[in-house]
């Protein structure tokens, strides 16, 4: 190589605080527009080659040639991008070797007249058992300070032939002082090298093992994080001068920020602040880091304080609950008169409501109506199928995957402490609930309680008073008894034909066409369509089917006005087969024919009523009582009762003793494999038992319902609304009803309650006159009409 | 300065893993078929004169340079992504294929290197 070959004139950019070594890249961020000058020329030329001189003193902000060491590095520039802010980003990549001979200014950078000085390539004994004992150093030194990297140091020092690229690599993770770092850079043979770094190693070892000695005297917490915090510093101060911000360092600048403007409560800030330190500590590879980082972020999220401004307004409601939903004034009725409360008192404790009813009835939307009419926000969540207790309170911090409850997670969604809180299905809470379901969820009901709910994820307590909470059900029997205890239940119950018709008209309607987009110009559903959609297309207590339907007729007329076409879509009731396929439904006929032995009944089920035929048989040659059609516990007792009423009274009936002596009888109820449970049946049990003995039908237009006793009493029945509808479906127009259940007939709809023959009892032997024809001849006692 | 080696280690590896020569490596894909192989090297914007190809038992590489002629006098770089220089990128061809005979040639912006089994 001649002299000439190794001089050269490239652009200068000088460095503060590091030193880039050959063979190593080195991220840079460029701000100083003189430096910025020299990369644009370095980039114009066809090697992208920049030399990189370290300053001797950090403060000096314009160098000149005596402010530089004299001994840089080519480099490459591999990549390079400008911030917003017009910082240059770039990774260089040192090449060589050189020393400055010269500095001067070229438009507005610097440029350097530099000369290669490799080092020499100097091998031997000595360089050889230097190279070992840097070697041996080295590793010590990780396995001192950071035991689980040893195995990946050991791969990587070894893996490189050349001691000087060693030993450069050394001095870059080390982090020496730059006048170390610049001594290696000028180390001018292998050997001056390697005995720097040995000196340098050493010194290491030495004070690593000082240390770690007193570490291991005094093994306290506080010494470890303080160590880890410490290193954190350090290393934040490295990318600091590199001018980078590590995304981590970002994030947690952004929580910090957070924590400082949030408004929390002191207890609670106190601890935010606790988690932020531990997680600042932390690398984000740590497992840690991002427990602790939910976590905050959880912290932060919470409505703490926050709350929305609550309008109660009882004129303005009762409008919002009346747009709302078509009649239940009852329930809408109890929930102004509690708004009322409210509005004077805002420190009144909220009663907890249940509404119990059939699906589709309106809970849940009058629910979201409610959050309206107080102004307050609406979440809801179900219960339902719920199998631990955690889900709803949370795990602990320290289980894998820890999460926090689904009361707090739901609060966190509303962004505020205020809401109304809907808990759907309190009545299928799962059986297998790990925990008691009943006192967990008493502790989040409770008024007196749930001002300091805790939460385990969150493990601080969270006010829960301010909640109005409101559960859901469909049936009232399986709620978990202490809890119906604490809430107050309100009804919805099914709906008649008629109302289905009024609602859908007024409301369902409306809603869905202004869902698809359409104008009552565009879209109408004539009356005997829509009455034919209610009764052959569904078959249900609430409004679920209908709306569902009714949608599906909705954008049908979209597509069609989305096809292009204009004219007005008019659905008639010839239209439906085509728009919502076969009927599905026929409308329940009352039997026709009604042999000895069969009784109609009436069923409520969570879906609403049904009308049930109990059937009996003789089973001559056999004894007793055979029960079959999955029928529940109390159904099965009451089957028995009405057997034994009957064989008690058989003179009374006319019953011949000896013709049945030898005969048992098989009690069936059809319907599917419904289950079928509840004493309500026991009146239809007793006169399908009466009719078979005396070979007499029961009226076929009567259907009946009622608990009886052993001494021939009726008792009163649930869920008279839906059993009278579903007779009505069916087509049965008289009922037999226990006198008791007479104040429940005012549920009842105008049209349906004139429409309909009730006839109220007291004692069994009225019920089977009233369904006997025969029997009442020979009581001679004229039923109440 | 207590702490240095700890400090350092956290970051040990990433910096260390980027300890590497100036050159680069171009991405390659290898096709196959009976007698024969094609090498797909992604070499946009460089000059047919400025790569070579050579075949040395059954080991193939292809090196050379990419520049960056400026698009136009007093463009200045905002950034920079494309990797320029000395590349150089080696394979080692399936069995059978040691002194078979190589061509190549560019296509839109892509060189393909086709190895054949010298047929005798
Ligand atoms: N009285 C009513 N007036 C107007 N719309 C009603 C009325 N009752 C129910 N609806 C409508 O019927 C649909 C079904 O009601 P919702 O979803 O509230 O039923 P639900 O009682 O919560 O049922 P589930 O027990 O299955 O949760 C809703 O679109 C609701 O707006
Ligand atoms: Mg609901």
């Amino acid at each position: 190589m001649s002299e000439q070959d190794e001089i050269r004139t490239v652009p200068l950019l000088p460095i503060k605080n590091t030193v880039l070594f050959p063979h190593l890249l080195l991220p840079l961020s460029i701000g100083r527009p003189s430096s910025a000058a020299a990369v644009a020329q370095a980039m114009a030329g066809e090697e992208k080659q920049i030399v990189i001189v370290t300053q001797r003193d950090v403060s000096v902000d314009d160098p000149r040639q005596k402010d530089l060491f004299t001994v840089g590095t080519i480099a490459v520039i591999k990549k390079m991008g400008r911030r917003p802010d017009g910082v240059i980003e770039m990774v260089v990549h040192g090449i060589e070797r050189v020393t400055i001979v010269k500095v001067e200014e070229k438009s507005g950078a610097l440029q350097a007249t530099v000369r290669k000085v490799p080092a020499a390539n100097d091998g031997g004994a000595e360089v050889e058992a230097l190279l070992r004992a840097v070697l041996d150093l080295a590793q010590q030194a990780i396995a001192l300070a950071q035991p689980q990297a040893t195995a990946e140091m050991a791969r990587l020092m070894l893996g490189h032939d050349d001691p000087l690229k060693l030993v450069y690599l050394l001095g870059s993770v080390l982090n020496l002082e730059v006048e170390k770092e610049q001594a290696l850079l000028e180390a001018s043979t292998r050997l001056d090298a390697l005995r720097l770094m040995h000196t340098y190693l050493s010194h290491e070892v030495q004070v690593l093992e000082l240390r770690n000695k007193i570490a291991s005297e005094a093994e306290t917490e506080i010494g470890k994080e303080q160590r880890e915090y410490l290193l954190r510093q350090q290393m934040r101060a490295i990318q600091q001068e590199l001018g980078e911000q590590s995304p981590d360092q970002a994030e947690s600048q952004l929580l910090q920020d957070r924590l400082a403007q949030a408004d929390l409560p002191d207890e609670v800030r106190k601890e935010g602040e606790r988690e932020l330190k531990r997680l600042q500590k932390l690398p984000p590879a740590a497992p840690d880091y991002h427990v602790i980082r939910s976590y905050l972020e959880l912290v932060l999220d919470l409505p703490w304080r926050k709350r929305s401004e609550e309008t109660i307004e009882i004129a303005r409601a009762r409008k919002v609950l009346d747009d709302d939903h078509y009649d239940l004034k009852e329930v809408k009725e109890r929930i102004l008169e509690q708004l009322g409360v409210l509005k004077m008192n805002p420190q009144a404790k909220a009663p907890i409501l249940c509404f119990v009813g059939p699906p589709g009835t309106g809970k849940t939307s009058l629910g979201q109506s409610i959050a309206r009419a107080m102004g307050r926000k609406f979440e809801r969540m179900s219960l339902g199928g719920l199998h631990d207790e955690a889900e709803l309170r949370g795990h602990r911090r320290t289980y894998i995957g820890a999460m926090p409850g689904r009361i707090i997670e739901a609060i966190r969604k509303c962004g505020v402490n205020n809401p109304l809180l809907m808990l759907d299905e309190v009545d299928k809470l799962g059986q297998d609930f790990r925990g008691d379901p009943a006192s967990a969820l008493l502790e989040i009901l409770d008024p007196e309680q749930n001002k300091n709910f805790h939460d385990n994820y969150l493990d601080l307590s969270f006010d829960l008073s301010k909640v109005f909470f409101i559960t859901t059900a469909n049936n009232f029997d399986t709620i978990p008894r202490p809890l119906l205890d604490r809430m107050e239940v309100l009804t919805l119950s099914g709906y008649s034909e008629e109302e289905k018709t009024e609602i859908a008209r007024r409301y369902l309607i409306p809603r869905q066409m202004s869902e698809s987009g359409l104008t009552s110009a565009q879209f109408v559903i004539a009356p005997e369509a829509l009455r034919r959609v209610i009764e052959r297309y569904t078959r249900e207590a609430g409004l679920r089917q209908l709306e569902r339907g009714i949608g599906r007729l909705a954008h049908k007329a979209a597509l069609h006005f989305a096809e292009g076409k204009t004219e007005p879509v008019a659905v008639g009731a010839d239209d439906l087969a085509e728009m919502l396929g076969p009927e599905r439904f026929f409308l329940e006929q009352a039997r026709n024919e009604m042999s000895p032995g069969v009784a109609t009944g009436l069923a409520w089920t969570e879906t609403g009523g049904d009308v049930l035929y109990v059937e009996a048989a003789l089973l001559p040659e056999s004894r007793g009582l055979t029960l079959t059609g999955h029928l529940g516990e109390v159904m099965q007792e009451s089957a028995r009762a009405a057997h034994s009423y009957i064989w008690s009274h058989c003179d009374e009936l006319g019953i011949s003793r000896s013709q049945f002596r030898k005969a048992g009888v098989h009690i069936h109820v059809p319907a599917g494999a419904i289950p079928k449970d509840g004493p309500s049946a026991g009146v239809t049990m007793a006169s399908a038992l009466a009719s078979l003995y005396t070979e007499h039908p029961t009226r076929r237009d009567t259907a009946m319902t009622g608990e009886i006793t052993l001494t021939g009493l009726v008792l009163p029945i649930g869920g008279v609304k839906e059993k009278v509808l579903a007779a009505r479906r069916a087509g049965l127009r008289r009922i037999i009803l226990p006198k008791e259940n007479q104040k429940d007939l005012r549920e009842l709809p105008d049209e349906v309650r004139s429409e309909m023959e009730f006839v109220f009892v007291e004692r069994v032997k009225d019920v089977l006159a009233a369904a006997i024809p025969e029997i009442a001849k020979q009581f001679q006692v004229v039923p109440a009409a | 300065m207590r702490d240095k080696v700890q400090r350092t280690s956290i970051f040990f590896l990433s910096r260390a893993s980027d300890f590497r020569e100036n050159v680069w490596a171009p991405e390659v894909d290898v096709y196959r078929r009976a007698g024969g192989c094609l090498v797909k090297c992604a070499l946009a914007g460089v000059r047919p004169e400025d790569v070579a190809v050579s075949l040395e038992g059954s080991k193939l590489t292809i090196c050379g340079i990419r520049r960056d002629p400026m698009v136009e006098e007093g463009w200045e770089h905002d950034s920079m992504e494309i990797p320029y220089g000395r590349f150089e990128r080696s394979l080692t061809l399936p069995d059978g294929l040691q002194g078979a005979r190589i061509t190549a040639h560019y296509r839109d912006g892509m060189l393909l290197v086709r190895v054949r089994e010298e047929s005798r």
